[in-house]
Parts: structure tokens; C-alpha cells; sequence
């Protein structure tokens, strides 16, 4: 599984790669081929490669180093194609030339600007020194390329030979007839493939010369753009003041878990975004609250933290200890299909029996919103405690929400603390709702889950009479 | 020499054509062969493809670009590569076009090459900006077809027009076409300069500009939204601000209001305006005054007097009427070169 096949399936984790400050196409290609990674220990290389340049972006000096690389990086061009000519034994261009110069050029002062940095060993930038003496024959260290005189004696008096034609001719073409302009040309022409016949037996040779550098050349790419996408992350990381993750193989927990886009938005709207902890087992977890309360965004926020982590990445909160998966799985029911002719229920059950299939065979975490939600109440219910009690004693991590009640099932029950009746103050609104709201998670032992939706609809301003009808039902 | 003494006071040129043909190409060999040995550090390059070795609509022969030891060039990786000349890779770029990426580059011995270059007016301002910073005195833009667009003030500094025989054969209208788009270039920049400054602020909809220099949205996003809107366009005063184009539409709307007479109708530059002769002859004739926030300096008229389908015209009269009519020299581009 790579990364670009799992971007679209949540916006949340869209939006943590989207914002990552890389700089190379090439970065930005190793990303998007990032694999899952299952083993603890191919993790902690990654995530320890991050916290490195991390630890040594906090130093204001080293932090400006890094940030001349990054420049560095940004100049770096895929020359993947150019490299596989160079491979097969095709002559190159001058931009081809030029743009493997320029690699070398970058590399070998990326690789300057890391020892000052002391990240030299860190970074192992390959050494193009010697593809870069190759086209550097005049050692002028700019990324210029042509096929300098340098290379073979003959073109310097042909060069000179072509020059003083040229400009004899721009000299004196106004006084001259057409067919003297033209015998000029004819010279002119005649010299200039001479030039072109001596560049060609160079271009043969620096084919030859750079053909024994192409496994080089390759590694010089492909690390250069592991470590754009890993300053990315590492910048990313301060920014958002995440963690870097432990791992174990029972437990997911995190302390002041956040859900970045979500926080970044309430944020840029001066509103409050409350962190929060939360340690589920494996087996089936079902998170009850009141409408509002966020539910859904906690299911959410713990896919994109797993998937993060996953893809070696550091997650979006205080701390954390996470038990690796074979893959997450949303089941938000914003899948709903009209156009292949599914309802909402239909969709949805089919993703859940997927889900049950598939959990015989892989560890996974599994979120799935609601259940059942969009059909009658007494076989939504039925279908509830069927898939809680099919998965609880299964080896994934499973998070349910529900407004059901007495689902009678033995497992891990979690309720969000809700409305805060002592700090309402003022009048509460749509805009201002979740300032009152309390997301803390607390164990719910009961078999309950709360009544508030009448009370939200109270808050909200809905209709009285509405209301009181509903009341009236209830009572009934 | 006509005119390239005057080019030292610009960091930027197009060379715009009035028709496809009208010898933008002549005009530019014309005057990097001049600015060669001036001492001045030139730059080349294209909007769109041109250059092409022969003419992409017409098939008929079109002169490559002859470029001198020193001057720089931004040409596509497919033209660069087919170049007749010697010259050093100083850049490529990692954007595509379709002939493939922009290569620059400095002559090292003069010759021809084909100039193929950015697709947009905002890439080329970039491109000149990029010149500029590398100590380039000048950079030329080869117009592509017929656009006007790269010559908005916005985007260089001064302008060659070229116009001839492709524009029409007969050269009474040859003369009435040119002048339309001659009284386009020199249509006067409004004189409150800080008014300016604010206007152009405002990248899209319509605008107006009451007595004390305020300025109040029409709330319109485009001139094309005009008749849907109830508003009272004119209840600021007489001065309207498009900021995007103007069409005929917008002037013959405006022609029917009753204080025609007194409006005054401002514009980002001449580029923006997409009107026919005759629309606008109406609109003036009125009363009605366009302005531009900034005008275009025009540095010379040149003349090609042979169209692609193979008429000529007579050149020495045709330049001399073209000189009368607009107050300006004319310069016919295959004998200027003598």
C-alpha cells in the first residue's frame, strides 16, 4: 500500500501531507510512493532520522543551515529519464548534460552545507565529485554547460575559425549582394558542422565516462529527496508540536491527541480546540456521547494519527504509544453511492461485511461511525451488538459510536463528558456551541447512553412547540 | 539608426504585431543586429510558439532569429536543441510546455535559432525579472500571432508596433485599422497618480470613482453581469473603473446612458480594451473618454509591406501616409536594414 492510494480516503490526512513544506519534485514523488510500513523497526529508523534533523532545527544556527539546503533542494530536477539514457548508452543533450551537472553540483554543496550543520553523517549524501569533474572540466563550479573547448583541442580553432566568420559577416552583411551573403552562410555552415562532428565524438565520450556513475547518480537522487521529505516532516513537527510515537503490540494510546486541519481552522477562527487522551485495547471499543460532542472527528483523528505513524510520520499529539496495524479502515458513512444504485444502509453494511472478512485475516483499525443509523431502530440496534460482539474478541482495534442503549455487549465503553452545565454563561449558539462542549473521554460502565438530543435542539433554538411535541411523545 | 538609441531608457520590449505577418521577426533581427557592439545586454525571448521556420498558419517563409555573442535567450529544450549557433546552458526549467521545457542560455558565436517561450504574460514578467536580476539590460519579446497581451505597461516597458500589407491590402484601411489601434496604445493615463495606485489594487469588477477620488463597489464581478444588475451605476458620479476587459457590449450599454457625454470610462491599459473601430468611434463621438491607469510607450511603427498571399503594397508611400496619419515615423522593416 502506498501513500498515494490511501491520500483521498480521509481529508484530514490529505491535509497533513498537503502542508508539508517540500521543495523537489523528486521529494515529492518519494512521498507520494511512501510504503505502509508494518515493522517496529523499519518505524523507528524513520521516525529517529526525523527527530535527529529535528533536534538540530531547534538550534537557531543550524535551523538557517537546514533552510539553505532546503533552497539547495529546490533547484533539484528529476533527471531519472536523463540517468536511464546514460544507462542504455545514448548520447545526451546539452540540458541533459547540464541537468546532471547540476545535480552533482547541488549534491556535493547540499552535502557541504550538512557538515556544517553536523549532519553530515546523518544525511550520507553520495559523492558526485567525480561526475562532477567530468563536466567541470575548466573546474568553474557554476552550473553553466556547453561542450567546453577544454574537451578537445580541435574545437578551440574551429570555435575561433566559426567566431571570425560570424562576425565578419555581421560586419559587413549590408554592403553585400545576397549571393555573397549566401556564400558566407554556405562557409559559415560548413564550419559549424565541423564543430557539431567534434562535439559528437565528445558527447561519445562523456557517455561513456558517466555510464560508470549511474548507480551514483541514482542514489544521489533518491537520497536527496528522503532527506527534502524529511526536513519536511521534521519542520512539520515543530510546527505542529507532534510527537514522535512508541510502539507496543497491545494498546493504542495517546495524551492531547489533536486533529490538525480541524484545530488549524477553530484556530484561524480564534475558537478553542480541546486536546484529548485516549487508550483503547484490542477488541471493540464503543464511543457514546451527545450529538455535537465529536465523535465522528475522534474516529477520524485516530485514523489520520494511525496512518501518519504508519507511513513514518510523527503524530498530532502530546505523546504516544501505538500498537502497528495491517491497515485502517473508515466507515463514516459519507460513502454513500447513488450513483451505483446503493442506499446509504446498503453501502454501509457492505463496507462493515467487508470489514468482518477481512478482519479473519489482518490486524486493523477499524472505525466505523454509527452504525446502522439510517434503518429502523430495533434491527439498527440487532446489527449493533452483532458486529460488537463479532469483533471484540477479535485482535483489531475497533471504534464504534452509537446512540443505541443496553446493546448488552461486554466490551470497552468510552462517553465524552458533553455539556458543561456550570460554565454556560452567555447565550449559546450554532457558532458558540463548542465552547461549552467538554470532550474529555471518561470509561462508562453503565449500559446507557445520554438523552441530550431534545436539550441540543433546546440550545439551538429549534421551535418550542416542536420540541414540547417531542416532549410530549417521550412522555407517552 | 531610427529609433535604437531610444530603446537604452527600457528594461523591457515586445514587439507586437497587428496581424499575423506583419514582420514582428524582420523588426526584431533589426534591432538585435543594432543593439549588438552597443554594449547593451540583451535578452530574447517569446510568448507562445514563434519562431518557427516556417509560418504555422500560412506556411509561407518566416525568417529565423539571429542572436550575437553575449545576448541570453529562453527558447524551448525542442528549439534550443535545433539551434544554428554556439551557446551555454545557464538554466532549465522544471515546468513543461509542448515543445518541452524553457532552456536559457548565452550565445557564445552568433547565429539563428527558433524562439518558442512562456505560455503566459505572468511566466514572461518572471523571465524578466530573472533577466533583470542577472544584470541583463534589456529583455525583447517576440510577439506570437496577433496578441496584444504582452505588451501591457504591466508587463514591458515599451512596445514596437508592427503592422503592413497582412493587415489589409488596400492601404487607405491599412492606414484607418492602424490609427484605431495607435489611438488604442496612446489613450492618456489618468493624472491622479495615487488614485491610480488604489485602482489597480482592484483585480476584477466594476467600480466607480466619485468626485473626491473614493471609490465604491458597483458590486458587478464582471462587465458581463451589467444588464442583470438593477444598480444604479452612475449614482457616484461619471467615472467608471473596469478593472478586466471591455468589450463592445460595455460601450454600447454605456453609449445609451444620458450623461454619456460626461463619463469617463478608466481601464487597466490598452490591452484590456477588446472593442471594434466602430463601436469605439461611436462611443467617443458622444462624449464618452476612456482612460488607462497606465499608459504604453510606444517606440516605434513598422511596416511590412508584403502579406502572406503574396500582395506588396507600394512601401515608400505607405510609410509616408502611416507617418502623417499618426504623427509618427514609420519604418518599413526590409529597408531599414540599409
Amino acid at each position: 500500500m502506498l501513500l498515494k492510494d490511501v491520500l483521498a480516503i480521509e481529508n484530514g490526512f490529505k491535509y497533513c501531507i498537503d502542508e508539508l513544506n517540500i521543495q523537489s519534485g523528486v521529494g515529492r514523488n518519494y512521498l507520494m510512493n511512501l510504503r505502509w510500513q508494518t515493522r517496529p523497526q523499519d518505524l523507528e529508523l524513520e521516525w529517529n532520522f526525523v527527530e535527529e534533523i529535528l533536534q538540530q532545527m531547534l538550534n537557531s544556527e543550524t535551523q538557517k543551515l537546514i533552510s539553505k539546503i532546503q533552497h539547495k533542494l529546490g533547484g533539484i530536477h528529476n533527471i531519472k529519464q536523463t540517468i536511464l539514457n546514460i544507462e542504455n548508452g545514448d548520447l545526451l543533450d546539452d540540458v541533459q548534460l547540464f541537468e546532471v551537472k547540476n545535480l552533482a553540483l547541488l549534491s556535493i554543496e547540499i552535502s557541504a552545507l550538512s557538515e556544517e550543520a553536523g549532519l553530515k553523517h546523518l544525511f550520507l549524501v553520495p559523492d558526485l565529485s567525480e561526475v562532477l569533474s567530468i563536466l567541470d572540466p575548466d573546474r568553474n563550479n557554476i552550473a553553466h554547460f556547453y561542450i567546453y573547448e577544454s574537451y578537445d583541442p580541435r574545437l578551440g580553432e574551429v570555435r575561433n575559425n566559426l567566431k571570425q566568420l560570424s562576425n565578419k559577416l555581421n560586419d559587413i552583411r549590408t554592403t553585400l549582394s545576397e549571393s555573397e551573403i549566401s556564400d558566407y552562410e554556405a562557409q559559415i555552415t560548413e564550419i559549424y558542422n565541423l564543430n557539431q562532428s567534434i562535439e559528437e565524438e565528445v558527447r561519445k565520450t562523456l557517455a561513456d565516462k558517466l555510464s560508470r556513475h549511474t548507480l551514483m547518480l541514482k542514489a544521489a537522487l533518491e537520497r536527496l529527496a528522503y532527506i527534502d521529505l524529511s526536513i519536511a516532516k521534521a519542520e512539520q513537527a515543530i510546527k505542529w508540536q507532534m510527537s514522535k510515537p512508541d510502539t507496543n503490540h497491545t494498546h493504542t494510546a495517546y495524551t492531547e491527541l489533536f486533529n490538525p486541519r480541524l484545530k488549524h481552522a477553530l484556530t484561524e477562527r480564534k475558537q478553542r480546540y480541546q486536546n484529548i487522551d485516549i487508550d483503547i485495547k484490542e477488541g471493540v471499543c464503543l464511543i457514546t456521547g451527545a450529538n455535537m460532542a465529536g465523535k465522528t472527528v475522534l474516529l477520524k483523528t485516530m485514523g489520520i494519527a494511525q496512518m501518519l505513524a504508519q507511513f513514518g510520520f510523527f503524530v498530532p499529539a502530546k505523546s504516544a504509544n501505538i500498537s502497528l496495524v495491517d491497515k485502517v479502515v473508515f466507515c463514516i458513512g459519507d460513502e454513500q453511492n447513488e450513483m451505483n444504485g446503493l442506499s446509504s444502509f446498503a453501502s454501509e453494511i457492505l463496507k462493515i461485511n467487508e470489514v468482518i472478512q477481512d478482519s479473519r485475516r489482518f490486524k486493523m483499525m477499524i472505525l466505523i461511525d454509527e452504525p446502522a443509523r439510517t434503518t429502523n431502530p430495533t434491527e439498527g440496534k440487532a446489527i449493533v451488538q452483532a458486529i460488537a460482539s463479532t469483533m471484540n474478541d477479535k485482535d483489531s482495534y475497533t471504534l464504534i459510536t452509537t446512540h443505541y442503549s443496553r446493546l448488552g455487549i461486554d466490551c470497552r465503553k468510552l462517553r465524552v463528558k458533553g455539556f458543561a452545565d456550570s460554565e454556560i454563561t452567555g447565550t449559546i449558539t450554532p457558532q458558540n456551541i463548542n465552547q461549552y462542549m467538554d470532550y474529555t473521554l471518561q470509561e462508562d460502565t453503565s449500559d446507557n447512553v445520554p438523552h441530550e438530543a431534545l436539550r441540543i435542539a433546546e440550545i439551538l433554538n429549534c421551535d418550542p412547540q416542536l420540541i414540547a411535541t417531542a416532549k410530549n411523545f417521550l412522555e407517552n | 539608426m531610427p529609433f535604437i538609441a531610444d530603446l537604452q531608457k527600457y528594461k523591457s520590449l515586445s514587439i507586437v504585431g497587428m496581424d499575423k505577418n506583419t514582420g514582428k521577426t524582420v523588426c526584431l533581427n533589426y534591432v538585435l543586429s543594432r543593439l549588438r557592439n552597443m554594449g547593451i545586454k540583451t535578452a530574447v525571448t517569446s510568448i507562445g510558439i514563434d519562431g518557427e521556420r516556417v509560418d504555422q498558419v500560412f506556411g509561407s517563409h518566416k525568417p529565423e532569429i539571429t542572436l550575437y555573442e553575449g545576448m541570453q535567450f529562453i527558447t524551448s529544450e525542442k528549439h534550443y536543441n535545433t539551434r544554428q549557433l554556439l551557446s551555454k546552458v545557464i538554466d532549465v526549467d522544471t515546468e513543461r510546455t509542448a515543445l518541452g521545457r524553457l532552456i536559457t542560455a548565452e550565445v557564445l558565436c552568433s547565429g539563428k535559432v527558433l524562439l518558442s517561450g512562456a505560455g503566459t504574460t505572468e511566466k514572461l514578467r518572471r523571465q524578466i525579472n530573472a533577466f533583470e536580476n542577472n544584470n541583463i539590460d534589456i529583455t525583447i519579446i517576440d510577439g506570437a500571432l496577433s496578441r496584444m497581451s504582452l505588451a501591457s505597461p504591466s508587463v514591458t516597458d515599451a512596445m514596437i508596433l508592427c503592422t503592413g500589407a497582412a493587415v489589409s491590402p488596400n492601404i487607405r484601411q491599412l492606414i484607418v485599422k492602424t490609427r484605431f489601434t495607435f489611438d488604442l496604445i496612446n489613450l492618456p493615463a489618468i493624472e491622479n497618480h495615487e488614485l491610480a495606485n488604489r485602482l489597480s489594487q482592484h483585480t476584477a469588477g466594476l467600480w466607480a470613482v466619485d468626485n473626491d477620488g473614493m471609490i465604491h463597489d458597483l458590486e458587478i464581478p464582471s462587465v458581463f453581469l451589467l444588464e442583470k444588475s438593477t444598480q444604479d451605476i452612475f449614482s457616484h458620479g461619471n467615472t467608471l473603473y473596469v478593472s478586466g476587459a471591455v468589450s463592445d457590449k460595455l460601450l454600447k450599454y454605456l453609449s445609451t446612458k444620458k450623461n454619456i457625454a460626461e463619463q469617463t470610462l478608466i481601464v487597466r491599459d490598452f490591452t484590456k480594451l477588446f472593442v471594434t473601430p466602430e463601436v469605439y468611434a461611436a462611443y467617443t463621438k458622444k462624449g464618452g473618454r476612456i482612460q488607462v491607469l497606465q499608459q504604453s510607450k510606444l517606440v516605434a511603427v513598422c511596416l511590412n509591406p508584403t502579406s502572406p498571399h503574396g500582395y506588396t503594397i507600394d512601401s515608400d508611400d505607405a510609410c509616408l501616409r502611416l507617418s502623417e496619419a499618426l504623427g509618427v515615423p514609420t519604418w518599413d522593416v526590409c529597408k531599414i536594414k540599409q
